[in-house]
């Protein structure tokens, strides 16, 4: 909100002047009223290893974060550019493998990498587009943005940016339309309209299925909002079925054949005949219909290639490769520890970096030197030299921090930023993302696995 | 409909209406507490556990069939909360709310937001209290309350749920969940009420009955002011318009399955459709001269227990050999 701590950015000077009018009362009742309404409707993501319930609701703060239109729309191009090149990355080491014959990446660094899923050599990916769903984390540093990861995979939080919106929007009614707000609601035809054009049967009307590890999950809340947002069934892999190599779902009608899946599920559970053979919760045989090309799969298996920590190094690189374009968004500077000068560097810094294991997501595993203990520092220090391989570093950034009300007064807290891009024929973006929060006092941990709450973002227009 | 989802549909049906079922019978036992003779509370607690056949906490009462030596009026705080609040206990009318949420949060697509909403608020409700918390203020209302919460939840259902299979598996649920518990409460009564254990229950325990499940007025109505087992049980068990009666329960059941048309499993859903007609046969033309109304109501419950399976088999868990492919 602040380019130094007496300056807001101009187009923060609303929402502040607005805060500043109100009173503490009245702030806590916005922030107890967005708070009822989560737990009224149980938004919540479940933090494993808690031995209570299971459902835990994301704490929100009723303070929205604002991003200008200007910024917004240098994301948006930035986005686009690097998921169309991560997209030309993954088609092209399932297939070609052009841009590691010349060397812009080294072999091992991809076909290393644990994601790399040799089942999906050669095997025709719809649109040439395996990512259909990209949520990228970024940071704002005093540079600007930059690009903190990309998660390739089964991405979460798009529900909460929505969530968050109709929390937080009633709340501050005059700013919201004097703002001119950019909508984030579209984001359900948007996924809706993207699914379809993964249609192999080209039909107006596809059968799409979102395919949920289930109600144990940390984002089934997720699940349930967008099968209920694009008009699909919340399926689990007991509910579907594959017969002579087509995927069928279990109705009351009979069985339904489903066209496109939104699987919310690792490639590791997909399917027990091809990756992890004890998987409850995938469905026999559905790689064999998917590689008969008589089902599409958002995002398609492997794309966690993409998302490896050691390629992530390697984004820039094949956005000037593949596009022949400067990159519009920068990475943070990283260490590749399997390199021995990287390893050495990162040995010598330790207490400026945080440590992060590959093929990590989550926040699970995150080694930040500054607040390690020596135990804790000599113990990882083994673990790094053990297998370099499997670590990057990165500096310890001086992340943006946005004013969130907590124990009834403003608080900087460190936040970042995930917007989803959509691809299918296209691309797609709605002007918001999700922010998360690292809500304890000089964390700069945001993951909702790791307790971090969220908060409303507005591209503001006015 | 995906059938797991018609499946969980159909739970919440069950669920909460167990739930509805059991706070009944426990605002009528709190009630009895404050002026009925121990004898009449006594058997209030027999009646409500042997029916749900679970077991009591209270060592001196887990042999429903005999005597109970050493047990008091303290006792039955422990009941209540064995049966509002114990997680363990399946059947309490907690275990009943998380148990329907449950189901409704793995199918929150299929419901409307407003009956999640009213579900999630009355579960958290209930989740937040303790067995102390409503003894020491006004523990009838609390189970008048939750009576409430249901009736309310079945009624933004009915105001918001579209009109297809969903809402046709949530009734089936609460029917024949209604139609499994009154027939076994109703084996109890007519087995133990003349059981000279509980002394002289004064018709005390079928007019409770009457009240449990507001058939009082219509009582009135067609027998006046005198309780008598046989009309009572008559009234229960075939009264046509009697929301609470096991006739109107079954009877909804058919004409929802034949809502419902072909079932993929074809072989168990005409089955379905064939008990369905059976059990109304049942009370239609054999009922009214039957001797011994008792076998009736355990062939009824036997029946009806059957039907449950032979609906899940139909429609949830149907064998896949020789069903259409859409």
């Amino acid at each position: 909100m602040f380019k130094t701590s007496r300056d807001p950015h101009s187009h923060c000077q609303r929402l502040l002047d607005e805060l500043t009018s109100m009173s503490v009362e009245e702030l806590d009742s916005v922030q107890e009223r967005v708070t009822r309404t989560f737990s009224s409707q149980s938004i919540s993501f479940t933090l494993y290893g808690e031995d209570e319930t299971t459902e835990r609701i994301i704490p929100i703060d009723c303070i929205p974060r604002i991003l200008s239109a200007a910024e917004w729309d240098h994301l948006e191009a930035g986005l686009k550019q690097r998921v169309a090149a991560l997209n030309h990355f993954i088609v092209d080491v399932y297939g070609k493998c052009r841009i590691l014959d010349e060397g812009v990446i080294p072999v091992d660094v991809v076909k290393g990498c644990p994601q790399y899923r040799i089942e999906m050599y050669n095997v025709q990916i719809p649109l040439d587009a395996p990512v259909g769903v990209c949520g990228t984390d970024l940071v704002r540093t005093q540079d600007g943005f930059r690009v903190l990861e990309d998660n390739l995979r089964v991405p979460s939080g798009v529900s909460y940016m929505i969530a968050n919106r109709q929390a937080t929007k009633t709340n501050f009614r005059e700013v919201y339309r004097d703002y001119r707000v950019r909508e984030v609601e579209q984001y359900g035809q948007f996924l809706y309209e993207t699914l379809c054009e993964f249609d192999p049967t080209g039909k107006e009307d596809p059968s799409i299925a979102l395919l949920t590890p289930g109600v144990f999950n940390s984002a089934f809340y997720e699940h349930m909002f967008l099968a209920d947002e694009i008009g699909a069934e919340l399926v689990e892999g007991r509910d579907l079925l594959v017969n002579d190599g087509y995927v069928y779902m279990r109705t009351t009608s009979g069985l339904r054949r489903v066209d496109v899946i939104y699987r919310r599920i690792d490639d590791d559970f997909l399917d027990p005949l091809f990756f992890r053979e004890d998987s409850m919760l995938g469905v026999p045989g559905l790689m064999h219909a998917y590689r008969k090309g008589n089902v599409a799969l958002v995002n398609a298996p492997g794309t966690g290639v993409a998302d490896d920590k050691s390629v992530y190094a390697y984004v820039p690189d094949m956005i000037r490769y593949y596009l022949a374009e400067e990159p519009l968004l920068q990475n943070v500077e990283t260490y590749l520890c399997r390199f021995p000068k990287d390893l050495e560097y990162t040995l010598d810094n330790l207490d400026k970096l945080v440590v992060k294991p590959v093929g990590g997501s989550g926040g699970y595993g995150l080694f930040i030197g500054s607040q390690a203990s020596p135990e804790e520092r000599n113990a990882f220090v083994e673990k790094l030299q053990d297998e370099p391989k499997n670590y990057i570093a990165q500096p310890e950034l001086a992340l943006s921090r946005a004013p969130c009300w907590i124990d009834r007064r403003l608080e900087p807290r460190c936040v970042d930023l995930r917007p989803f891009v959509l691809t299918g024929k296209t691309s797609r973006l709605v002007g918001g993302a999700f922010c998360r929060i690292a809500l304890p006092k000089d964390s700069i941990v945001v993951n909702s696995s790791q307790g971090g709450g969220a908060k409303d973002v507005w591209v503001v227009e006015g | 409909m995906l059938s797991r989802s018609a499946q969980g549909l159909y739970w919440i049906g069950r669920y909460l209406k167990r739930a509805e079922h059991i706070s009944r019978l426990m605002e009528q036992q709190i009630a009895a507490l404050v002026d009925r003779p121990l004898s009449h509370i006594y058997f209030g607690w027999a009646r409500l556990y042997s029916h749900l056949r679970v077991s009591s906490p209270v060592a001196a009462l887990r042999d429903w069939s005999k005597e109970a030596d050493g047990w008091g009026l303290a006792d039955s705080f422990t009941l209540a909360d064995d049966l509002t609040f114990t997680r363990s206990n399946e059947y309490s009318i907690c275990s009943c709310f998380e148990m329907g949420r449950e189901n409704a949060r793995q199918i929150r697509h299929c419901v409307s937001s407003e009956m999640w909403i009213c579900l999630n608020r009355s579960y958290q409700h209930m989740r937040d209290q303790h067995i102390e918390d409503i003894w020491a203020t006004d523990p009838q209302q609390f189970y008048a309350d939750v009576v409430q919460d249901v009736n309310t939840f079945m009624g933004v259902a009915s105001a918001t749920l579209y009109r297809d299979e969903g809402w046709e598996f949530l009734q089936i649920g609460r029917m024949i969940e209604h139609a499994q518990l009154m027939c076994s409460l109703l084996v109890f009564q007519t087995t133990e009420s003349s059981e000279e254990k509980y002394g002289d229950l004064e018709n005390y325990d079928w007019s409770s009955l009457l009240h449990c499940f507001q058939a009082d007025e219509a009582y009135q109505h067609y027998f006046g002011l005198n309780i008598q087992a046989s009309n009572v049980l008559n009234m229960l068990v075939t009264d046509k318009k009697l929301p609470n009666s096991v006739y109107f329960s079954l009877e909804q059941i058919g004409n929802r399955l034949n809502e419902l048309g072909d079932a993929p499993g074809k072989r168990n859903g005409a089955t379905a459709n064939r008990f369905a007609g059976r059990l109304t046969s049942v009370l239609n033309y054999e009922w009214p001269d039957a001797e011994d109304k008792k076998r009736m109501i355990v062939l009824l419950e036997n029946l009806s227990m059957r039907l449950h399976e032979y609906i899940s088999s139909a429609w949830f868990n149907y064998e896949i050999d020789d069903t259409a492919r859409i």
